[in-house]
């Protein structure tokens, strides 16, 4: 127990100085970060203010027909596939590829212990999640229903204990992963194939659960259970959870005695679940590491041909451009987080029409819609802000010196300008910005066949559009810069440059979109503006990198 | 030539890793840097190689001062840093080019140069696979042969026999040699005294961030009035005062 509380301290000591980045920083960039912090954390108070409005309008319906656990129900769903969604790779790093392993592998500590700490620290991020999203109802729904201090007891303790089950459940596939495979010899791959299957699991999940939705279509089947009342509904939204229903019912019966059988059964759960991975951990855990630092190699001469490719010459501009793709697509973290996504974006967008019941009848409204003229306007602004959305949200770019990590150095010594370093970066995420742009474009065009001209404009715009966000994205990261971590995964994922980016591209898709909307501009008018306010922006911010972005770079140390 | 004058650096405006250093590496010369650990050694060699900025003083290589003109001076030198934990993603191969890249050789050179310097390390198996399946010494050698492949005039090695295995460490202080002997520059900072000893043509000795001594070995027995080896000396330098 002594050691499980030493290691647990000291694990999170190191992840709290990575995330604060404080290490021999000096006051300036201390106090920039506190506002960046604020920043943050205000813009996100909108989300969870709506989702709090939505439990408070909701609460009074769904109360009346006997099913207000549903409220509990879905948000606990919410909060279960995201923690089991990231967790899948959160604890793949944690546990299996972060760099303190083969530290702690030489120490008298046992599986289970090594295995608690980290799970320890990985709970209490979770826990930044339920705030953001389950907090919100849980308080709501408190105020709404006047709950007395039972129901908020009780709602702390399933705060606590609602990650233990996902978490868990992550770690399980894990576990199993790693060590009845023989893929982690080659452990880039075994990370982007584990990456891909997460995320073909988390499409599946939203496929079928929107198709669950559109199951509501028989309603005497939905009459006869609302008819019920008494929360029947719970089973049907709890779905791959089942122990959420506890939880549920534990907070909608705080009054009576029921609740409290709840929440005790729940956490009975949940204690069973830690322990049967701890159990498992104990046989599993140490036969999965083994090896995990070897690497796949070949060990053969280099033929002459290979070398006469492989030598070539390019500028030196072009020769760090490359150099960066080349890591975003070799580094697996790197490659799901900033890559893959670019090539997805058509797949996302397209799971909502074949997801429908009616297949297709999404698809010929959208067609129509593209060819009814008066929508030219609306429909440029759309494009234009989902390409923002897109390049902004690879954080490619609000990454890149981050990415970097400790080997900031080497960038100080080689005889390239901290201009084209910079610019070698934006490159890069311009260039995967660019491929966003052109798979989301080409599935549009393949659905929608819009015209000529409008696949010109959206082309034209959307090139100063994606450099806006690239741009942004790195004056983002010069300021921010993370480059004490110890695994990849904390450069990229737990980075809040990526958040700050995202936003920056989601308030000017806004910018776009709301006053063409509002003021019904010409396809015309949306596409000039679009032009002159992006290219003014664009030269604005090359500007600024020019000014201020090379001095930034220069005083950046590890 | 590298000169380093009236050199110094405090971290957070209090410790003094480096205090008014004084040091010119002549051409022709293999100059080794001592000093224990958190002596200012590494902080110093940042600074020659523009990681990190001087508070004052000034630092010029061949002549071109590294504050003023960057990356004219950053042209002049190959630098080996301690850790050879970079581009571990690249393949050996690939990281060469770039280098080549970025130091603007022509193909034929670095063609003919990469071949010789994979054969003389023994790193042709290699080539093509990533530098992170490589071991600590076969990454100390590529990074090494990154360097070698620009050809720059001025060496500055950071502890580069580390993790070498005998023969490449022997055949990595042969260059060195041959290098100081066609009248260019080495500046290495070392642990290992033998090595310092044995090769070295003057040595540096750091300690608190002063210098304690600079110059050949016959100067530093003579100094020192006694016939001890560098270690024997080295030790009583170095001691807590």
């Amino acid at each position: 127990m002594s050691n499980y509380i030493a290691l647990t301290k000291i694990l999170l000591k190191n992840s709290l100085t990575s995330f604060t980045n404080k290490k021999g920083k000096k006051k300036s960039s201390k106090i920039k970060n506190i506002a960046l912090t604020a920043l943050i954390f205000i813009s996100l108070l909108p989300l969870a203010g709506t989702i709090g409005a939505a439990v408070w309008a909701a609460y009074p319906i769904f109360k009346a027909i006997g099913q207000e656990g549903l409220i509990f129900a879905s948000g606990l769903m919410l909060v279960s596939m995201m923690i089991l969604f990231f967790g899948i790779f959160y604890v793949m790093n944690v546990f299996y590829f972060s760099k303190d392993v083969e530290s702690l592998l030489p120490l008298p500590l046992r599986p289970s212990t090594i295995m608690a700490a980290k799970f320890t620290v990985t709970l209490l991020y979770e826990y930044l999640t339920e705030l953001l999203f389950l907090a919100p109802i849980i308080i709501a729904f408190g105020i709404v229903s006047k709950a007395g201090i039972i129901y908020y007891i009780y709602s702390l303790i399933g705060f606590l204990t609602l990650p233990v089950i996902p978490l868990v459940n992550a770690g399980i596939i894990n576990m199993v992963l790693m060590r009845f495979t023989n893929i982690s010899k080659n452990r880039d791959l075994f990370r982007i194939i584990g990456g891909v299957l997460a995320m073909l699991a988390a499409v599946l999940v939203n496929v079928k659960s929107q198709s669950f939705f559109n199951g509501f279509d028989d309603p005497e089947q939905i009459k006869a259970m609302l008819m019920q009342g008494n929360n029947s509904l719970l089973d049907f939204i709890t779905g791959i959870f089942p122990a959420n229903k506890l939880l549920a019912l534990a907070l909608v019966n705080s009054t009576n005695i029921k609740g409290l059988v709840n929440i005790l059964i729940f956490v009975g759960i949940s204690v069973l679940f830690t322990a049967l991975f701890l159990t498992l951990g104990e046989t599993l855990y140490f036969k999965g590491l083994v090896g995990i630092s070897e690497t796949k190699s070949k060990r053969r001469k280099i033929t002459s041909e290979q070398f006469e490719k492989s030598v070539v010459k390019s500028s030196a501009i072009r020769s760090c451009t490359i150099k960066e793709l080349k890591l975003l697509f070799r580094t697996p973290v790197y490659f799901i987080n900033c890559v893959m996504t670019n090539f997805l974006w058509p797949v996302i967008f397209l799971i909502p029409f074949f997801a429908n019941s009616e297949n297709g009848k999404g698809l010929s409204d959208l067609q129509a819609l593209v060819k009814y003229g008066s929508y030219e306007g609306i429909i440029l602004a759309v494009a234009i802000a989902a390409i923002l959305f897109a390049s902004g949200a690879n954080g490619i770019t609000s990454t890149a010196i981050s990415r970097e990590g400790e080997n900031i150095f080497v960038s100080k010594y080689l005889p390239v300008s901290y201009h084209d370093q910079i610019m070698a970066k934006v490159l890069s995420g311009v260039a995967l910005g660019l491929v966003a742009m052109t798979s989301m474009l080409a599935a549009a065009i393949i659905l929608t066949m819009p015209a000529l001209y409008m696949i010109i404009f959206i082309l034209f715009t959307g090139i100063l559009a994606v450099l806006f966000t690239s741009l942004a994205g790195i004056l983002i990261d010069l300021n921010f810069p993370k480059l004490h971590w110890d695994n990849e995964q904390k450069a990229v994922k737990q980075n809040m440059n990526v958040l700050v980016h995202m936003l920056v591209s989601v308030v000017a898709a806004a910018i776009i979109v709301l006053p063409v909307i509002f003021l019904k501009l010409n396809v015309w008018v949306v596409f000039t503006a679009i032009i002159v306010v992006f290219g003014f922006a664009d030269t604005v911010l090359y500007g600024l990198i020019k000014a201020v972005g090379t001095k930034l770079f220069e005083k950046i140390e590890a | 030539m590298i000169e380093i004058k009236n050199v110094s650096k405090s971290y957070n405006g209090v410790i003094k890793a480096v205090d008014d250093l004084n040091i010119t590496v002549p051409d022709g010369k293999i100059i080794g840097f001592l000093g224990p650990n958190g002596a200012g050694k590494t902080t110093t060699i940042k600074m020659i190689t523009g990681i990190t900025k001087a508070d004052t003083g000034s630092i010029s290589i061949n002549g071109i001062n590294i504050a003023e003109n960057a990356l004219e001076a950053k042209r002049q030198f190959g630098f080996v840093p301690d850790s050879p934990d970079m581009f571990l993603r690249l393949k050996g191969i690939e990281y060469l080019n770039f280098m080549a890249d970025i130091y603007n050789v022509d193909v034929a050179t670095r063609k003919q140069r990469i071949r010789e310097l994979a054969e003389r390390f023994d790193m042709e198996s290699v080539l093509s696979d990533q530098i992170q399946s490589f071991s600590h010494g076969m990454r100390q050698k590529i990074v090494i042969m990154g360097v070698l492949v620009h050809s720059p005039s001025v060496w500055i090695l950071d502890e580069p026999m580390t993790g070498l295995d005998p023969r490449s460490s022997f055949l990595l202080k042969e260059m060195m040699r041959e290098h100081a002997d066609s009248g260019r520059t080495v500046f290495f900072s070392t642990h290992v005294l033998e090595v310092a000893e044995k090769l070295c043509d003057k040595v540096a000795i750091i300690n608190k961030g002063k210098l304690q001594f600079y110059g050949t070995m016959e100067e530093m027995r003579e100094h020192f009035k006694t016939d001890d080896s560098l270690e024997k000396i080295f030790l009583e330098m170095t001691e807590n005062e």
